[in-house]
C-alpha cells in the first residue's frame, strides 16, 4: 500500500552536486557538506503520504523537474538587499551564502549543519542541503548588536523550469536584535519546484523577527521547511505571508530549549483559483516558563483550499510553559475549503496554559449588513472585513514599511483595501 | 460466595470479583476459524443461512484487514488467545426469580434490582455472551416497543432485523467491526414505533466474566418517525490477569423527527481492551445524543459517530474519559454533515492521572453544499500528575463555505488555590481533588439519570483515592 501511494523521488546525481559546487567555486568544506547531504538524500525516503503532515498534500503530482538544471547559471535571481551603512563595522554579516563562505568560512562552517527537524521533511531538508544555490543567504548578528532598521531582501527568479533551491540561515548571538524581511517571487513560465529552507538561531536574550513573503507564480510548487531554535530568554517572531504558488507545503518547526523563551509564529494565507496551501507546524516546549503561540489566518477565494496540521508538544521535563495554537479560516466562495487540525500532546501537568482553537466559516452576515448599511458596496464591504480579519497579525509587525510590503503582497488577492494601513495611526 | 482478586490489581477496584461457580454450557475453545463461526451461528444459535453467510464474509474481511496503526497501542491483543463464544446458561428466562443464583449475585453487586425497583423500563443484562435476563414492562409492550436481546430479535423479528442489520456499520468498515460481525452474540435490539415516546430509560448491563472471554455484543436501535427513546448501557467487569477484548458494534437509526439518547458508563477492569464502533444516522429534524463515560479498561478506542443525513438534523456527543495509571483512553467523536442546516456539538472532558493518558480524537466533516451547517467542538483536559499525559487530535474537513465551525481546547491542572481552599475546610487532599474533578465533569454528569450520576461521582472518588491514599 505504501509503495503504491509513494511519490516518485526526483533523482539527484553526484555529478550534479559536484558540478554545482565547482561552478560556484566553493571552498572544500561546502562541497563536502553537500556530498554528505546527498548521501542523506539517497538514504531518505520521500514522504509516503501516510504521514499526518503529508496526508492531504498531493505529492505524487509534484512537477517532474530535472534537478540537474539547477547548474544553469544563466538565470540568477535578482536580489535587492539594503544593508545598514556601517553595521558591517560592528560585525554584522548579511550576504549571499557563497560570499560569506569565502569571507567568513568559520561562521558558515559552524552554522551550516541543518540538524534535525520534523522527521517527514527529512528528504527535502537533505535536498536543500545538497543543492542550495542562488538565493541562499546568511545573516549573522554578533552579540549585543541591535540592528535598528529591518534588513530586506527580494529574491526574484527569472522565468524558467530550473528548480529553485536555497537556504537562509539567520544567527542572532546573545542579546542581539534584528528583523529580516525576505520576499520570494519568480517570473511565470513552466512548471517549477521551489524548495526554500530557513533556519533561525536565537541566542540567549536575542530578539529576532522574520517576515517571509511567499508570492511565487501559479506554476510553482513550493515545498519549504523552517526551523527556529530558541535559547533562554530569547524572543522570536516569524511571519509567513503565503499568497503564491499552485501548491505550497510549508513545515514550520519551533524548538524551545532554554528557560523563559518566547516564540510567536504567525501566518497569513490569501489564496484563490485552485491553490492549495498546506502548512504543518511543530511547537516543542521544554525548560521553564517558556511560551509558544501560533496564529494562522486564511482567506480563501474561489476553489482554494487551506490545510493546517500542527502539533504542540509539551515535554515532561518542562515546567510552567504556556502555548496556544489558533487557526482561523474565512471561506469566501462556495468552492473554498479548509482542513484545520490542531493537535496537543502534553506530557506533564506542570503547564501554565495550553490550548488551541480552530474555526472555519463564511463572512459574518451581520457584520456585512452593518458595513453595507453604512453605504458601502458588497464587494468593498467584503474586502474591508477580510482586511479586518487579517489585522490581528498585521498589527504585530511594528515597522510601517514592512507592514506596507505585506499589505501590498496581499492586495492582488484581497483587494486594494488591503493596502489601508490602519496600524500606522 | 467465591471472590478472587488477583494481587496485581489495585484493592480499590470495586467490581473486581468473579463467580468461580459460573457454569459454561459449551466447551471453551480459543481462537477464531470458519468452524468456530459456523458453530456459533448454527450449533448454538440455529440462525438462518443468510446470517451465517454474513458472518463468514465478515470473517474474511477480518482476516484481510490490518489493525489500525493510529491511536492506542494494541500490540497486547492476541486474537488466538480469545474465546469467541461463551454461554453461561442455555435458556433465556423472563422473570427475575428464575434467574440462576450465581448470576443474581453478580447483579446484586451491581445494584440492578434496586435500579429496577425505581424506574427500570426493562433490563437486558448481558452476562458473558448471552442475554440471560430480560424483562420488559407491560406498558412498553402495549405501545408496541420491541426491547429484547439481539439474538431473540433475529429469531422473532427477522424481517425488521434483516432490513437494518449492518446497514450503518458494514462488516468491512474496519477490522474490529468485521470481527464483531463474524462472532457477535447478544446485545440489545430496540425498535420504537412511529410517534411513541419511551418516557423511561431502557437499560442493559454488560459484563465480561471469563478469562480471555471476548465480548462482541451487537446493538441495533431503530427509532421510527417522531419517536423518542433513551438507552442506558452500564459496564463493569471483574478483574482477570490476561488481556480481555471487548469489541462491540452499536448501530442506531434515527428517523425523521425522532430523538435518541444513548448513555454509556464504561468501567471495565484495567486489563480490558475496549475497541468499540458506534454510529448513528439521523434523518431530517432528528436528534442523536451520545453520552459516553469511559473510566475503566487498559485501552479504550471509541469514537461515537453521527451521520447527519437529513436537513436540520442535530448530533451531540458528550464524552468523559478518565485514565489512571497505565490506562490509555483514546476516545472522541465524529460528526459527518451530509445535509444542509445540520448542527453538531461535541463536548469532551478528560482527566489523566499517574501514568495515565487521555487522547481526544475527533473528526468534523462538512460535505460541499451543506449550507448553514454549524459545528462546535469543545475539549477540556485536566492533568492531575506530572507524569500524566493528555493529547488532542481534532480533525476538521470543511468543504463548504456557508458554515460555522469552531473548535476549542484547554488543558489545565488542579489549582493549588482550589486545593488549599477546600483543604482549609477540613477535606483531605484526595477528597479535595475528587471534588474538583467532579466539578470539572459536572456539566456532563448532570445529563445522566440520577442513579448513574451518583455512581459516576462515586467511581471518580474511588479512582482518586486509589491515587493518593
Amino acid at each position: 500500500m505504501t509503495v503504491a501511494t509513494a511519490a516518485p523521488v526526483l533523482p539527484l546525481a553526484r555529478d550534479t552536486v559536484e558540478r554545482l559546487s565547482a561552478a560556484r567555486q566553493e571552498p572544500g568544506f561546502l562541497r563536502d557538506a553537500r556530498l554528505a547531504a546527498l548521501a542523506r538524500y539517497e538514504a531518505t525516503a520521500w514522504p509516503s503520504g501516510e504521514e499526518e503532515e503529508w496526508r492531504r498534500f498531493p505529492l505524487r503530482d509534484v512537477p517532474k523537474v530535472d534537478l540537474e538544471r539547477i547548474i544553469d547559471t544563466a538565470h540568477p535571481p535578482s536580489e535587492y538587499t539594503s544593508v545598514p551603512l556601517d553595521a558591517a563595522r560592528h560585525g554584522l554579516v548579511f550576504d549571499r551564502m557563497i560570499d560569506v563562505a569565502r569571507t567568513h568560512p568559520e561562521l558558515v562552517r559552524r552554522w551550516l549543519p541543518s540538524g534535525e527537524g520534523i522527521g517527514s521533511h527529512d528528504a527535502f531538508r537533505a535536498l536543500s542541503d545538497a543543492l542550495f544555490a542562488h538565493g541562499s543567504g546568511f545573516l549573522y548578528v554578533p552579540a549585543g548588536l541591535h540592528v535598528e532598521l529591518p534588513l530586506e531582501v527580494h529574491k526574484r527568479w527569472r522565468a524558467g523550469t530550473d528548480p529553485i533551491v536555497f537556504r537562509t540561515i539567520v544567527v542572532a548571538e546573545a542579546n542581539a536584535s534584528v528583523t529580516l524581511v525576505e520576499e520570494l517571487s519568480a517570473e511565470p513560465g513552466g512548471p517549477r519546484l521551489a524548495v526554500p529552507s530557513l533556519e533561525i538561531h536565537a541566542g540567549p536574550g536575542a530578539q529576532v523577527r522574520y517576515v517571509g513573503i511567499h508570492r511565487f507564480p501559479e506554476d510553482v510548487w513550493e515545498i519549504g521547511q523552517q526551523r527556529v531554535l530558541s535559547a533562554r530568554d530569547s524572543q522570536l517572531a516569524s511571519f509567513n505571508i503565503l499568497v503564491g504558488s499552485a501548491r505550497t507545503k510549508l513545515g514550520v518547526e519551533s524548538d524551545i530549549r532554554g528557560d523563559g523563551a518566547e516564540v510567536k509564529l504567525y501566518g497569513l494565507v490569501a489564496a484563490g483559483d485552485g491553490q492549495r496551501i498546506d502548512v504543518n507546524s511543530f511547537q516543542r516546549l521544554d525548560g521553564k516558563a517558556s511560551t509558544s503561540d501560533l496564529l494562522y489566518l486564511s482567506a480563501l477565494y474561489e476553489a482554494a483550499k487551506a490545510v493546517y496540521y500542527g502539533v504542540i508538544r509539551v515535554e515532561p521535563t518542562s515546567s510552567g510553559t504556556g502555548s496556544y495554537q489558533e487557526c482561523r479560516n474565512m471561506l469566501l466562495s462556495d468552492k473554498a475549503s479548509a482542513d484545520p487540525v490542531p493537535v496537543l500532546e502534553i506530557l506533564t501537568n506542570d503547564v501554565a496554559r495550553c490550548g488551541h482553537g480552530a474555526t472555519a466559516g463564511a463572512l459574518d452576515e451581520e457584520e456585512m449588513f452593518y458595513v453595507m448599511s453604512r453605504g458601502i458596496e458588497r464587494l468593498d464591504a467584503e474586502q474591508l472585513l477580510v482586511r479586518g480579519f487579517f489585522q490581528r497579525v498585521v498589527e504585530r509587525i511594528p515597522e510601517p514599511q514592512v507592514r506596507a510590503r505585506v499589505l501590498a503582497a496581499l492586495a492582488p488577492r484581497i483587494g486594494r483595501i488591503a493596502e489601508l494601513d490602519t496600524a500606522a495611526a | 460466595m467465591a471472590t478472587d482478586v488477583r494481587k496485581d490489581i489495585p484493592d480499590n477496584y470495586k467490581y473486581g470479583w468473579y463467580d468461580a461457580d459460573a457454569k459454561y454450557v459449551n466447551v471453551k475453545k480459543r481462537g477464531l476459524t470458519a468452524d468456530v463461526v459456523r458453530e456459533i451461528s448454527q450449533t448454538y444459535k440455529k440462525e438462518p443461512q443468510w446470517m451465517l453467510e454474513r458472518r463468514l464474509k465478515a470473517l474474511r474481511h477480518f482476516e484481510k484487514r490490518a489493525m489500525p496503526t493510529w491511536g492506542a497501542d494494541l500490540s497486547g491483543i492476541d486474537f488466538e488467545e480469545i474465546y469467541y463464544y461463551l454461554k453461561a446458561s442455555d435458556k433465556n428466562v423472563q422473570s427475575w426469580e428464575d434467574t440462576p443464583d450465581y448470576i443474581k449475585r453478580t447483579f446484586d453487586k451491581l445494584g440492578i434490582p434496586e435500579a429496577e425497583q425505581k424506574y427500570l423500563a426493562g433490563v437486558g443484562a448481558q452476562y458473558d455472551s448471552e442475554v440471560v435476563y430480560h424483562n420488559i414492562r407491560k406498558d412498553l409492550e402495549a405501545k408496541g416497543v420491541i426491547f429484547t436481546d439481539t439474538d431473540t430479535a433475529l429469531r422473532e423479528h427477522e424481517e425488521i432485523f434483516r432490513k437494518y442489520f449492518g446497514t450503518i456499520i458494514p462488516a468491512n468498515d474496519n477490522k474490529l467491526a468485521a470481527l464483531n460481525t463474524a462472532v457477535w452474540s447478544g446485545g440489545s435490539f430496540v425498535w420504537v414505533p412511529p410517534g411513541v415516546d419511551v418516557e423511561i430509560p431502557l437499560q442493559a448491563y454488560f459484563r465480561i466474566n471469563s478469562e480471555s472471554a471476548g465480548q462482541f455484543e451487537r446493538t441495533l436501535i431503530i427509532a421510527e418517525e417522531g419517536s423518542k427513546v433513551h438507552y442506558v448501557e452500564g459496564c463493569t467487569a471483574p478483574v482477570f490477569s490476561t488481556a480481555t477484548l471487548h469489541s462491540a458494534v452499536v448501530e442506531i437509526i434515527v428517523k425523521q423527527g425522532a430523538r435518541v439518547r444513548y448513555t454509556t458508563i464504561q468501567n471495565w477492569s484495567h486489563n480490558v481492551y475496549n475497541l468499540v464502533t458506534k454510529r448513528a444516522t439521523v434523518e431530517a429534524d432528528g436528534v442523536m445524543e451520545w453520552i459516553d463515560c469511559n473510566l475503566g479498561s487498559a485501552v479504550t478506542m471509541k469514537y461515537p459517530s453521527v451521520y447527519l443525513v437529513g436537513e436540520r438534523a442535530h448530533g451531540e456527543v458528550l464524552s468523559v474519559a478518565f485514565a489512571a495509571d497505565g490506562q490509555h483512553q483514546d476516545a472522541g467523536a465524529k460528526m459527518v454533515h451530509a445535509a444542509p442546516h445540520t448542527t453538531s456539538l461535541i463536548t469532551s472532558k478528560s482527566i489523566s492521572k499517574g501514568s495515565g493518558r487521555t487522547s481526544y480524537r475527533g473528526l468534523v466533516k462538512i460535505y460541499p453544499g451543506m449550507k448553514k451547517s454549524k459545528s462546535t467542538v469543545r475539549c477540556d483536559a485536566l492533568i492531575l500528575d506530572q507524569t500524566a499525559r493528555s493529547d488532542t487530535y481534532p480533525y476538521m474537513e470543511i468543504d463548504e463555505e456557508d458554515v460555522s465551525i469552531g473548535h476549542e481546547a484547554t488543558v489545565s491542572k488542579v489549582g493549588e488555590e482550589q486545593l488549599f481552599y477546600l483543604m482549609s475546610r477540613g477535606l483531605t487532599e484526595a477528597e479535595a481533588t475528587a471534588m474538583v474533578v467532579n466539578g470539572f465533569i459536572e456539566p456532563i454528569v448532570k445529563t445522566l439519570p440520577m442513579d448513574y450520576a451518583i455512581e459516576m461521582n462515586r467511581l471518580i472518588t474511588l479512582q482518586m483515592q486509589g491515587a493518593i491514599g
